[in-house]
């Protein structure tokens, strides 16, 4: 995990040596006060009252500044020296906490990026499958723990880390036998993190695991408000959702539990520390006042004093009270290794998950040897096609249900064979789930169709250049959906480099002003959605809201029909795409879709076999096979299903004629 | 970008100025039904923080009693407290042997470790429980809260930003309760207690000592302002790019199939880095605060060390009562003082980063309230009563409508459809057919005029009454995550397996449900991705007949059904329609011909109405309509 940061290593870099700096002056600010009690023990005690200057920070000032007749008897200087020394620390700390912030939000920014990017190549099949709160969760809650990892945890790691080397250095320096036997415990504290982490974990990861669950929950209840209002149904969401929320309740005290005994017990771990200093470190200060005493009392001075205390191991007051300095200081981090810990795992539940995403291989991709073509003619073949979508295997038949025989996975197609010369218009028909959508999102490769079954303009779309696969296929989906940007944006965008532009490195919105607007106006007007637009306050730049919830049905889909001719295809898709434009609207849009349709290869799903009348050809499809084929002439003839619903319609309209 | 940025801002309703008191009463309000878990932890608190100031008093009274530095100086001060609170006499603790002491000394020390770890166990456990059941209710209340506001809202908020108030903000502002309070409680007390010792042992010093807070609370008043502004810039950004997001993942198939990967990578970019700056801002605010805050802490130390110092060394040689005149202290004291200044500006410190925590939460909080502000636009008027079962009569009395003021959808509209009539609403897009019928069930109320249900105004109905005997089958249908029996029950469970299978046969979705694996509780994935139009649609008639509706209303529903699949629908139509009103809005000829009457919609106003052949006989705005859909087939 943390080798990901090597790429950002110079605000980590930065970071770090500020942190070195500031962990090793903050570790030297006892041995001020140490000095300074000492000097205070040995003058009031009067065993070295006459010895002048006896810290070594006194040592390289002037004696008379530490003297009996000095201003304040000298103690200033221990002050002053406190206080700068804090605040160069603090120099150093700014530069240490950007480093790391610089280094946590860069790379779990480009994580992030990653991840999004990577869901967008990934294929329909994958998001049929999953859900997209689930992808939000990830987007969110776990980029966020991520980036708590590799700002916090990693500073307060190497803090931590840093302070359990520097600390104990300058205990050792004060007295290396206390330094031993107050850190007695300390082993203890790796087995402890870890047995306390595991559990943190766990449970972690099951809490997390239910607010994703809650999440989606509460997107689908949002999103079908209308349904659930118009069906009076709120108490029941209310009522569902309370009953995730207790669960998510009862999993999270589980985790408080653990997290709760986490930091008070490794503090505890510093309570046998204290026992040691009181015990054995008193005892060591009592030794070391007996030899002051009794040197003193034989007039020796203090450097002599000095050597003595040291020569027998003992300590004096001024180191005493430093180890307990020293001690507070420890505990800090202490506290921050349990909380570096916790956030490591989090990081760690996290990384997992996103890194499961980001090695799903996207299934449809750029041919390893893409055809060199650099155009289409838009020459549609398939070849005995028989398709069924992956994964949607036959669930196992809940155990309530008795001994019925699961069903066999359905093609979705089966033996498809149908030529489509460029610039012909073949009109599919079909009952509701007869594959005739199906079909036509096998073209772009929305799903992808079996090795050689088909084809545009005699290659395998799975060896054509992705890219000029679907600039080149305009698709008008059954359901519209519409971005939160200008309508124009909706129009234009990804068309880039389509219509004759040389940008094609350009990934922004298109220029506003030149022939690139003019085009996507002119489709608009072939959609019959310029009066419409022209009517809006701000026109082309109108902002669309989510899903384009200001525009009605029927413009959303004239949008969508402009959005797909804008680029020039060479294949239109039309799947059933007037279904909510009215009848007034439909025959004029009608009436321009046969000049769009020209010249382009085009194959239409449509209900009204008034719109499919004029086509090359018609296909009847029939769970998923070809019933019948032909023109509308030809399939009259043939009087089968096609000529029975046209003598239906054809029926309905005569009745009212006479009327 | 950064008009879209600001746009964001004022959307989010950021204020720069609020009176923080109000909204932090308004967040702890939150924690009112837990007053005995408050007040319990809050005890534990207490003890915990009396404990963590024990320690430097200790060490002062080891080097003034033990190691003998202070025994005829006034530094017995620290002896007195010591005895105040362990209760041992002074004069018995000094008499003690050197052995004894150490062990006493020990003693006191292990037991105020092990004390303190169960009272800080006991003490997280029982705020972080609290947490918990406030964030249950919080999330609770709002998920409640924005169930009961309008349609008009939804429309207004994505839904991406309501699920980011309900999952993110909410924990956001639960974490208040958790760490927030527990760590601003504990820390409060440290600093009245050591204090109080301060105060206790040596006024002046103490005085001294002290002078340095108004320095720290300047600071800490200062950066708290930027603080916020950044903060909340930061949470704005946030809700932009994740609404992004979530919008790009919902629409995948679209960025796939015109290829707009590159463009909204772009945009991702131009969000993110927005996300980042204000990140960086607000962590740079308190990269300069928390040095000068502790370089400000550090001096309250330098000057014990330098007038604490200066005033142990003044008793240096003196008598003990000369050591009283001159104001002089022990080494012992001077140890505590040294400590315990230390100690003091840890929990300010501490403070000042928890304060980010709660700076944080408020932000959330204000954002949540923002939301809990929302008034329903409809809702139950005083005196509304569920009336029963209803009948079905259902008229517009001189109805005007406007979504936006000074938009008039419809004007001045009269009709009147009579119990178990069936109507058809004809039009052109945007005649105000969808309004009608969104005006029948109250999601909108009218602008003026009324809409009456059996000759009483929709608004004398309590609105869950006057909705559970409508059904609507809406243009597209929405199918939520669960089973298919789920779906079609809408989690009503009271309603029985045999009702939802004899609906289901009725309109003929029996066939695709059974061959499906599962059958009546198989999952619906992906917003029921996997079932076709046409059989999404056949589920959402289900659905309103598992409701048995007085009234039932069908938008457009018929609209991308085949021909053939039709047939099935106008025969459970036909059995959907007996005994109930019904109001449709349909292209389909069959449906229209069926109806009782036809209301032709034209602008916003009744153009005709009558009768599929009367309308035909009357040559207007119908006959064209309906000349248009069949001119190929004529």
């Amino acid at each position: 995990m943390v080798g990901r940061c090597r790429p950002y290593w110079r605000p980590y870099l930065m970071g770090a040596a500020a942190l070195l700096i500031v962990d090793g002056l903050d570790a030297s600010g006892p041995q001020i006060v140490r000095w300074a009690i000492d000097h205070l023990v040995r003058v009031t005690s009067g065993t070295g009252a006459a010895a002048g200057p006896d810290s070594p920070l006194a040592a390289r000032l002037p004696a008379a500044w530490f003297g009996p007749d000095s201003f304040m008897h000298g103690m200033w200087v221990y002050g002053l020296a406190m206080v700068l020394l804090v605040a160069v620390t603090g120099f150093f700390r700014y530069f240490m906490s950007m480093g790391f912030a610089i280094g946590g939000i860069t790379l779990s920014n480009d994580l992030r990026k990653q991840l999004f990017s990577h869901t967008q190549k990934l294929s329909a099949t994958y998001h049929d499958r999953t859900k997209a709160g689930d992808l939000m969760t990830l987007a969110t809650s776990d980029i966020n723990a991520l980036r708590e990892f590799y700002w916090i945890g990693l500073w307060i790691g190497l803090d931590t880390l840093c302070y359990f080397l520097f600390v104990p250095a300058f205990m050792a320096g004060i007295s290396a036998k206390l330094l031993l036997a107050s850190l007695l415990t300390l082993p203890l504290i790796p087995f402890i993190v870890t047995r306390l982490a595991g559990r943190i974990e766990d449970r972690y990861g099951k809490m997390q695991a239910q607010l994703d669950a809650m999440s989606e929950r509460a997107r689908e209840s949002f999103s079908g408000a209308k349904v659930v209002k118009s069906f009076a149904r709120e108490e029941g969401e209310v009522k569902t959702f309370a009953k995730m929320g207790h669960e998510y309740r009862r999993r999270a005290l589980r985790l408080c539990f653990v997290e709760a005994l986490e930091q008070p017990l490794l503090v505890l771990m510093l309570a046998l520390a204290d026992l040691v200093i009181v015990g054995y470190g008193g005892v060591l200060v009592l030794r070391g006042l007996e030899i002051q005493r009794a040197l003193a009392a034989q007039g020796a001075g203090a450097a002599e004093i000095e050597a003595a205390v040291q020569a027998a191991g003992a300590l004096t007051v001024g180191g005493f009270v430093a180890f307990f300095s020293y001690l507070i200081r420890l505990s800090g981090p202490m506290v921050g290794l349990g909380w570096v810990v916790s956030i490591y795992l989090r990081g760690r539940v996290s990384m997992d998950r996103i890194e499961a995403v980001l090695h799903t291989k996207p299934d449809i991709t750029d041919p390893a040897q893409p055809v060199a073509v650099t155009e289409l003619r838009g020459e549609l073949e398939f070849r005995n096609l028989t398709f069924s979508y992956p994964g949607r295997k036959p669930a196992e038949t809940p155990a309530g249900d008795g001994a019925t025989t699961p069903p066999a996975p359905v093609a979705a197609l089966t033996g498809i064979s149908l030529r489509v010369p460029a610039g012909k218009t073949v009109a599919l028909v079909g009952a509701v789930g007869s594959g005739k959508s199906t079909l036509l999102n096998l073209i772009p490769r929305l799903y992808d169709p079996p090795a050689g079954t088909v084809f545009v303009d005699g290659h395998d779309v799975r060896d054509l250049p992705l890219g000029l696969l679907r600039t080149q296929v305009g698709t008008v989906p059954q359901e519209t959906f519409l971005f939160s940007e200008t309508i124009l944006e909706n129009i234009g965008v990804g068309n880039e480099g389509v219509g004759g532009g040389q940008s094609s490195g350009e990934t922004s919105i298109p220029p506003a002003s030149g022939g690139a607007e003019a085009w996507l106006r002119e489709c608009a007007k072939l959609a019959h959605l310029d009066e419409d637009v022209t009517g809006f306050p701000k026109g082309y730049a109108t902002m669309l809201g989510e899903k384009g919830v200001n525009l009605s049905g029927g413009q959303r889909q004239r949008v969508a029909i402009a959005r797909a001719v804008a680029r020039r295809p060479r294949i239109l898709l039309l799947d059933d795409c007037l279904s909510a434009v009215d009848t007034h609207t439909e025959a004029r849009l009608l009436g321009n879709l046969q000049s769009i349709m020209a010249g382009r290869t085009t194959l239409i799903v449509s209900h009204r076999l008034s719109s499919v009348e004029r086509a090359d050809e018609i296909i009847v499809l029939h769970d998923g096979r070809i019933a019948e084929r032909g023109t509308h002439t030809e399939l009259l003839a043939l009087g089968g299903h096609y000529a029975g619903l046209w003598e239906k319609q054809q029926l309905e309209q005569e009745v009212e004629e006479t009327s | 970008m950064s008009d879209d940025f600001e746009d964001d801002l004022r959307h989010e309703r950021i204020k720069t100025s609020t009176l923080d008191v109000a909204l932090l009463r308004r967040m702890l309000a939150y924690a009112k039904p837990y007053r005995l878990r408050v007040l319990a932890g809050l005890g534990l608190v207490l003890l915990s923080a009396s404990l963590a100031v024990m320690p430097p008093l200790l060490v002062g009274a080891m080097v003034d009693i033990l190691f003998r530095t202070g025994e005829s100086l006034p530094g017995n001060a620290v002896a007195r407290v010591l005895a105040f609170f362990s209760g041992l006499d002074p004069a018995a603790v000094r008499a003690m042997s050197e052995t004894r002491l150490l062990a006493t000394f020990g003693g006191l020390f292990l037991g105020l470790r092990v004390g303190a770890f169960f009272v800080d166990w006991a003490g997280a456990y029982l705020l972080m429980g609290l947490g918990q059941r406030v964030l249950f209710d919080i999330r609770q209340q709002l998920f409640t809260h924005i169930h009961s506001l309008s349609l008009s809202f939804f429309h207004r908020n994505p839904v991406g930003r309501l699920v980011n108030r309900v999952a993110f903000d909410v924990g956001n502002m639960e974490r208040m309760f958790s760490v927030g309070i527990v760590t601003l409680a504990k820390d409060a007390l440290m600093l009245l207690s050591i204090m109080t010792l301060l105060l206790l042992i040596d006024l002046k010093l103490a005085l001294i000592v002290m002078s340095v807070i108004p320095l720290l609370i300047v600071a800490t008043v200062v950066f708290r302002r930027f603080s916020r502004t950044a903060y909340r810039r930061w949470y704005a950004a946030q809700s932009r790019l994740n609404a992004f997001m979530a919008e790009t993942i919902a629409g995948v198939r679209v960025v796939q199939l015109f290829h707009r990967e590159k463009h909204h990578e772009a945009v991702y970019d131009r969000a993110a880095g927005e996300f980042a700056k204000e990140f960086l801002a607000q962590r740079r605010a308190w990269a300069w605060y928390r040095p000068l805050a502790m370089t400000f802490s550090a001096s309250g130390v330098g000057l014990v060390l330098w007038v604490c110092g200066d005033a142990v060394l003044r008793g240096s040689g003196l008598t003990p009562a000369g050591l009283a005149a001159a104001g002089a202290i022990s080494v012992g004291v001077f140890v505590s003082y040294l400590q315990y200044a230390e100690l003091f500006f840890q929990p300010i410190r501490d403070i000042a980063e928890k304060i980010d925590i709660v700076i944080g939460a408020m932000t959330s909080a204000e954002r949540i309230f923002t939301i809990e502000d929302e008034r329903p636009e409809v809702a139950d008027l005083p005196g509304a009563k569920d009336h029963g079962r209803l009948r079905g009569e259902v008229r517009f009395d001189h109805v005007g409508f406007e979504y936006k003021p000074g938009e008039p959808v419809l004007r001045d509209l009269d009709l009147t459809i009579a119990p178990g009539q069936t109507v058809a609403l004809v039009g052109h897009t945007g005649a105000g057919k969808t309004t009608i019928i969104n005006l029948v069930n109250r999601l909108y109320d009218v602008t003026s005029g009324r809409v009456t249900v059996d000759g009483r105004d929709v608004r004398e109905y309590q609105l869950q009454a006057l909705r559970r005997h409508i059904a609507v089958v809406h243009q597209d249908v929405f199918l939520f995550a669960g089973t298919i029996r789920e779906n079609l029950t809408l989690g009503d469970e009271s309603i029985p397996r045999e009702r939802v299978v004899a609906a289901c046969r009725q309109v003929g979705a029996d066939t695709f449900i059974e061959k499906r694996p599962g059958g009546y509780d198989g999952i619906v994935e992906g917003g029921g991705k996997t079932f076709s139009a046409g059989e999404r649609q056949l589920l959402s008639f289900a659905r309103a007949l598992v409701f048995d509706p007085a009234i039932l209303v069908l938008d457009e529903a018929t609209s991308s059904i085949d021909t053939h699949s039709e047939e099935l629908i106008q025969t459970a139509l036909r059995t959907l329609t007996a005994g109930r009103t019904s109001i449709v809005i349909a292209h389909r000829l069959s449906t229209v011909q069926r109806a009782d009457r036809i209301f032709v919609l034209h602008k916003g106003r009744l153009a005709e109405s009558g009768t599929h052949r009367e309308l035909l006989a009357q040559r207007g705005i119908y006959w064209k309509l309906y000349r248009l859909q069949y001119r190929d087939a004529a």
